[in-house]
């Protein structure tokens, strides 16, 4: 198939080494395995984060969300690893009288998102969101924002808005938080799987996925503003881009043999008009990103059957996707993926625990 | 049709005589093949069905058990953990359950051809000892009686549930929850190795000679181990990284122990154990590796991606090349075992054993039936015809001949969601599976009459839950992607949408709404505007988690314009059920019925129809309940598979029920609801009088039944209570043939009192007195001849009290009369001496089964009034509670309540 065709063959992109981060000649960069804190089996990349601005990484780690799963962060521009907050164990829970704690804090994380423009971090434990601060000066440092403390008995998803005064926290309902108080100013009276829901930079406008269709609720009203239906499958991801004008819709068609068919629909949302339909590629979307202006869209795909994953890219007024040859040491494919805003800069976190960041060179033939 | 009913009445009914009368001499099976209706296979039905749709033959509910065939090639045995089935090998005809009191948890035949040795489970588990002794039993194959049995003793602290025969039985795999795995000397019951920290319930493999043995697992991977040097020769390590494929499964050795063949992360594959080295790697899933005798041979069966059934493949034991290919059987096949001469493949499927000629690779026991468990049924307008679903293919059936008509074949999933246009025409499938998953389901439109595909389009993101036809030919259609649709099935055009629901529906009997759950009831919504015509709030509860809004399992329209039915989930897996009876022109809820003892599971893809077309009767999780008064009338058990699915004819005669044995039965609605209500009668109590009721209600339909069941009645089916249904009817000549076999226990003519006292129909009033008056003087006849003795006969306190508490009665009519001037006072003493006697003994047995029969003995000791009878009145009341007269006397008060 044409889209798996290694971008570097076609000459339409390619990718440079950022040997200049970490100082490693080899072709793409890799931050090095914590063996010296974790057993070599838990420290698969579970999820990835990483700012608009491509200044910051933060990577979850572990054997799986749920078994003693760990936060690293990274600055970009130095290469350096920084600190956790608390010497050592930046997870879930800081009260001493939580059992969780004491056993090591083994608790459920879920997704990292941050934002640059606020240098915040937040992420899902069993109970509360946490949201942590990176500061550049004088010296690169990770501190606790704060938590927002979440009573659910299902998982917890949440987004940092780009200014930083706002949190989103899906779990059995969604909500909104203002920062740094963490009072709840907001509730979208959906209740969703919280994989599918994704708020707008600005915070106004949040999208809720719901099997081949999505809601767009108005914040302020908390009402459905509009709804996109007809998907092309199962929505899977949702992402906004950066200047909030765009959504983009991930959707996965099983036809009744269940091959399975990853689409993406470009929206322009606010006037519920379908831009562009992207075209059909084989395999599930399981990380879904737009650029800025919502032109270029990246996605991480994951195969259900044999699990192969990979990464596809494509601008919009392109006919095929594009794969980015992006692979470990044993020839699997990345576990998640992360990319700054502009679709330039993306790190792929693997099972064996390394990271790749790569450097995409988008063709400037328009 | 009433005269045929009555005639078939007529016909059971002298059957029944001819077969309950002791003296009748007729052979017992001749007997009972008159009595049973039949299917087409000539096996019989169960009593109050009409019809078998499909078999019976080579069918097993829910199995996925091992098979196996006995040397001789006449019986098969399958072995699962619901149940063990053994068939005749020739036709596929059940043969007896195997005679045993306890669980089988593994069963084989041995090569001599006489054994069936069973490994059986007595429940004798110590929760100090952390072992499970279990059973070995040597079983006749032909009767299944025990020829011996020794005991053995597992690790397991729970049943080792896994357990094997391996070898022809020679050895015993033994392996449960408790983490090791056993191998035993099925001779000598001894124990030869354990190897523990081994992952629970995975399947083991040993080779012939019992040196070598095969086990894998998630977590520890692929270990072949040498069994006398008692090391292991062969490692190989699951992924970590992938807890859900990343382990080995189902290790097969050869039987010389050279090659183990097992499913890896990768696929099916063989190593050479003593190198380790890769053989051969089939490059697909597959499991169930088992040898031919012999050993050149052995076959597997390879997995696809969906539960879509793949034909077994055939290979070489020595090159590892597939041989043969198998033909596509109908259902997955979850396990195999070859017949002992090797020419034949037996295989067990969801609900089938299939048996396959290895020469061919065709199965040859192919029967005209579903393969798997019917997951819908629906009948047609004209009442004759009925559309079944299953995981193959819909078929078309005739109900009178007990025939298939036609199968539609063409879906990639199982079609269970089914309807037929009102005009009779048009069938439409719809596909989906159980489990949901966001995969294209497909609608698809069929001629009835000739079964040729119209259209076909994708109708839902997920399974297609349900399907109607509205009048005007429109179809409605509910999926899992919490949508309902209206489609235009001529073209597959959407006309409409509404979202997001549930994906259920029911389509109002006018076609224009339909009633979705919303988030704490129903509403019934416009289907051209989506708009609200109705809300029921409050009939359900929105749930705590976040997936599914609230606890609704079913609910439903009975007869428009009226009622309405809700299932509730009331915990994990159990229901409550509530009938709503609604004015459609008024808009007022009129009534609420709660159903009785209602527990069970309702799927979330129940496809059922609950409420029968006159709305008086309520099917669901298995059961029957009368809507008006919410009685139990009937338990669909699980001889006949367990039922999964209800549909009433349109004129509610007939009701047809999906087993998962893979068949349909059609029943007589009419029979079995009466049979319910009769197994609901009873003397006393709110219930008893309620299906008394409704019984006299019923008509001059019940009368033939009633007076059936009362002709031959044993005396424990409360005859009395039919006959006041019977005397509320009016039919003067039944009446009487059914008092003439009342029995004069207290219990009936109490019940017959009560009736009297409760009954507002002056006429039936009457009636009632003149029976108890006929049973009285029954009593009377029996009972004074003895009262007058008491004193002097010693014989007479023992017969009077042989006379069990019909004595209470006719005591107290001899008290109850003036005492004659001619009776000395002496002799009047000694009779109350003799009562006193009498009723004292009947009480301090403690075993009145009724309390007013309780109260009525106080009553007659209150007349008799002499010290000791005072006495006796002293210790009922305030008695110490030790007393068994005092327990009888509170437990009468307590179950009369005042």
């Amino acid at each position: 198939m044409n889209a798996e065709t290694p971008m570097r063959t076609r000459g339409v992109a390619f990718l440079i080494a950022l040997s200049s981060l970490f100082g490693s000649g080899t072709a793409f960069a890799q931050v090095p395995r914590e063996t010296t804190i974790f057993p070599a089996e838990d420290t698969a990349i579970i999820s990835l984060a990483m700012g608009g601005e491509g200044r910051w990484l933060a990577a979850l780690t572990g054997q799986s969300a749920i078994h003693a799963p760990t936060v690293r962060y990274w600055d970009l521009k130095t290469g350096k690893r920084l600190d956790p907050p608390n010497s050592g164990r930046p997870a879930a829970n800081e009260d001493d009288a939580d059992p969780d704690a004491r056993s090591g804090g083994d608790g459920p994380l879920t997704t990292l998102r941050m934002t640059d423009r606020s240098g915040l971090l937040v992420f899902g434990t069993d109970r509360a969101v946490k949201v942590q601060r990176f500061r550049a000066a004088p010296t690169p440092e990770v501190s606790n924002a704060g938590d927002i403390r979440v009573r659910t008995n299902s998982s917890l998803e949440t987004q940092v808005s780009e200014d930083g005064s706002r949190v989103l926290v899906a779990a059995d309902k969604i909500a909104i938080h203002d920062l740094p108080d963490g009072n709840a100013i907001g509730m979208i009276p959906a209740s969703r799987r919280p994989a599918l829901v994704c708020a707008s930079p600005d915070f106004e406008t949040i999208a809720v996925g719901s099997h081949q269709d999505v809601d767009l609720y108005d914040l302020p009203t908390r009402k459905v503003r509009t709804s996109l239906l007809d998907h092309r499958g199962a929505v899977e991801r949702l992402a906004f881009s950066a200047d909030g004008k765009i959504l983009a819709v991930g959707s996965t068609r099983l036809d009744s043999a269940y091959r399975e068919f990853a689409n993406v629909k470009l929206w322009d949302h606010a006037a519920g008009k379908e831009i562009a339909s992207l075209p059909e590629t084989a395999r599930t979307a399981s990380g879904l990103f737009v650029d800025a202006v919502g032109n270029r869209v990246l996605m991480h795909t994951t195969a259900c059957f044999d699990r192969q994953t990979g990464v596809q890219m494509i601008d919009r007024r392109d006919e095929k996707w594009v794969a980015l040859d992006c692979k470990d040491a044993q020839g699997r494919g990345p576990n998640c993926v992360a990319a700054n805003s502009s679709l330039t800069l993306v790190a792929a976190g693997f099972a064996d625990g390394t990271i790749h960041l790569y450097e995409i060179r988008w063709p400037t033939k328009r | 049709m009433s005269n045929q009913r009555t005639s078939l009445f007529a016909v059971v009914g002298l059957l029944l005589a001819l077969s309950s009368g002791g003296a009748a001499p007729l052979p017992k099976e001749a007997a009972n093949e008159k009595r049973q209706a039949v299917d087409r296979f000539g096996d019989p039905l169960p009593e109050f069905a009409i019809a078998r749709l499909g078999t019976t033959r080579w069918r097993q509910p829910l199995h996925d058990g091992q098979v196996s065939m006995s040397p001789d090639g006449k019986r098969i045995v399958s072995v699962s953990d619901r149940a063990t089935i053994v068939w005749e090998a020739e036709t596929g005809k059940r043969l007896p359950m195997i005679p045993t009191e306890f669980r089988i948890v593994a069963a084989t035949f041995l090569a001599d051809g006489k054994t069936l040795l069973t490994l059986e489970d007595p429940d004798e588990r110590d929760s100090d000892r952390k072992s499970t002794p279990m059973l070995v039993r040597h079983r006749d194959a032909a009767t299944g009686i025990v020829r011996k049995e020794g005991r053995i003793s597992t690790a397991s602290t729970n049943s080792p549930f896994n357990s094997r025969f391996a070898v022809d039985g020679k050895f015993l795999l033994a392996s449960g929850f408790s983490g090791q795995l056993e191998v035993f000397d099925t001779a000598s019951r001894e124990r030869l190795h354990s190897i523990d920290n081994f992952g629970t319930g995975t399947i083991a493999s040993i080779s012939d000679d019992g040196k070598r043995l095969a086990l894998a697992d998630e977590s520890l991977g692929l270990q072949v181990h040498d069994l006398a040097q008692k090391k292991r020769i062969l490692h190989m390590p699951a992924d970590p990284g992938d807890p859900v494929l990343g382990g080995y499964w189902a290790p097969k050795l050869s039987p010389d122990g050279k090659w183990v063949i097992a499913l890896a992360p990768q696929g099916l594959r063989v190593w050479e154990v003593d190198t380790g080295k890769l053989r051969r790697d089939f490059g697909n899933r597959g499991s169930w590796v088992t040898y031919a005798p012999g050993g050149k041979q052995f076959a597997f069966v390879p997995f696809e991606r969906v539960a879509n059934a793949v034909g077994i493949c055939l290979c070489d034991a020595e090159t590892f090349k597939i041989v043969r290919q198998f033909e596509k059987p109908e259902t997955s096949i979850r396990n195999i075992a070859f017949s002992p001469d090797g020419k034949r493949i037996l295989a067990s499927e969801e609900s089938s054993v299939s048996v396959w000629d290895v020469a061919a690779g065709k199965q040859t026991n192919r029967m005209v039936s579903h393969g798997a468990a019917v997951g819908a049924v629906v009948f047609a307008p004209d009442g004759r015809h009925i559309v079944s679903g299953s995981q193959d293919q819909p078929i078309l059936w005739d109900i009178e001949r007990q025939s298939l008509i036609r199968r539609f074949p063409g879906h990639n999933l199982p079609a269970l969601a089914l309807a037929i246009s009102p005009d009779g025409k048009t069938l439409a499938t719809g596909e989906g599976l159980p489990f949901g998953g966001s995969h294209e389901a497909s609608i698809r439109i069929w001629n009835l009459d000739d079964g040729r595909l119209r259209r076909e389009f994708v109708g839902h993101l997920s399974s297609v839950n349900a399907l109607e036809f509205a009048r005007d030919g429109k179809l409605v259609s509910g999926g899992s992607d919490e949508r309902v649709c209206v489609w235009d099935p001529e073209t597959g055009k959407r006309l409409f949408l509404l979202r997001p629901t549930a994906g259920h529906f029911a389509l109002a009997p006018d076609g224009k709404s339909a009633l979705v759950p919303a988030s704490d009831g129903l509403e019934l919504r416009d289907l051209l505007s989506g708009a609200i015509v109705r809300s029921f709030a409050g009939l359900a509860k929105p749930r705590e988690d976040s997936r599914s809004s609230t606890n609704l399992a079913s609910f439903g329209f009975g007869a428009f314009p009226y009622a309405i039915y809700v299932m509730r989930e009331r915990s994990n897996s159990e229901c409550d059920g509530t009938l709503v009876r609604w004015n459609a022109a008024t808009g007022e809820t009129t009534r609420k019925t709660s159903l009785k003892n209602f527990s069970g599971h309702i799927g979330n893809l129940d496809r059922s129809q609950h409420l029968s077309p006159d709305g008086k009767i309520l099917a669901a999780a298995g059961r029957l309940w009368d809507s008006e008064t919410g009685m139990l009338l009937h338990s669909f058990g699980y001889q006949d598979g367990g039922t999964t699915t209800f549909a009433f004819s349109p004129d509610g005669k007939r009701l047809a029920t999906g087993h998962n044995e893979s068949t349909v039965l059609v029943w007589d609605v009419q029979r079995l609801r009466l049979a319910g209500l009769w197994s609901n009668l009873s003397p006393i109590g709110d219930a008893g009088k309620a299906a008394s009721d409704v019984l006299a209600a019923s008509g001059d339909e019940c009368v033939p039944f009633l007076a059936d069941r009362v002709r031959h009645a044993a005396r424990r089916e409360l005859p009395h209570a039919a006959t006041i249904a019977l005397l509320r009817s009016g039919k003067q000549a039944e009446q009487f043939r059914a008092i003439g076999k009342l029995e004069t226990t207290p219990a009936s003519v109490f019940a017959l009192q009560l009736a009297e006292a409760a009954e507002s129909d002056d006429d039936v009033r009457g009636r009632i007195r003149e029976v108890v008056d006929t049973l009285l003087a029954k009593s009377m006849q029996k009972a004074a001849p003895w009262l007058r003795k008491v004193d002097s006969n010693p014989e007479a306190a023992e017969r009077l009290r042989e006379l069990g508490p019909a004595a209470l009665l006719v005591i107290r009519r001899e008290l109850d009369r003036p005492v004659p001037k001619k009776r000395d006072g002496l002799d009047h003493v000694r009779f109350r001496k003799g009562a006193l006697e009498a009723v004292e003994a009947e009480l301090r047995a403690g075993d009145l089964e009724n309390p007013h029969a309780v109260l009525q003995a106080i009553t007659v000791l209150t007349r008799i009034d002499t010290p000791a009878a005072r006495d006796v009145l002293q210790e009922l009341r305030n008695g110490p509670a030790e007393s068994p007269l005092a327990r009888t006397a509170i437990a009468a008060k307590k179950q009369v309540g005042k």
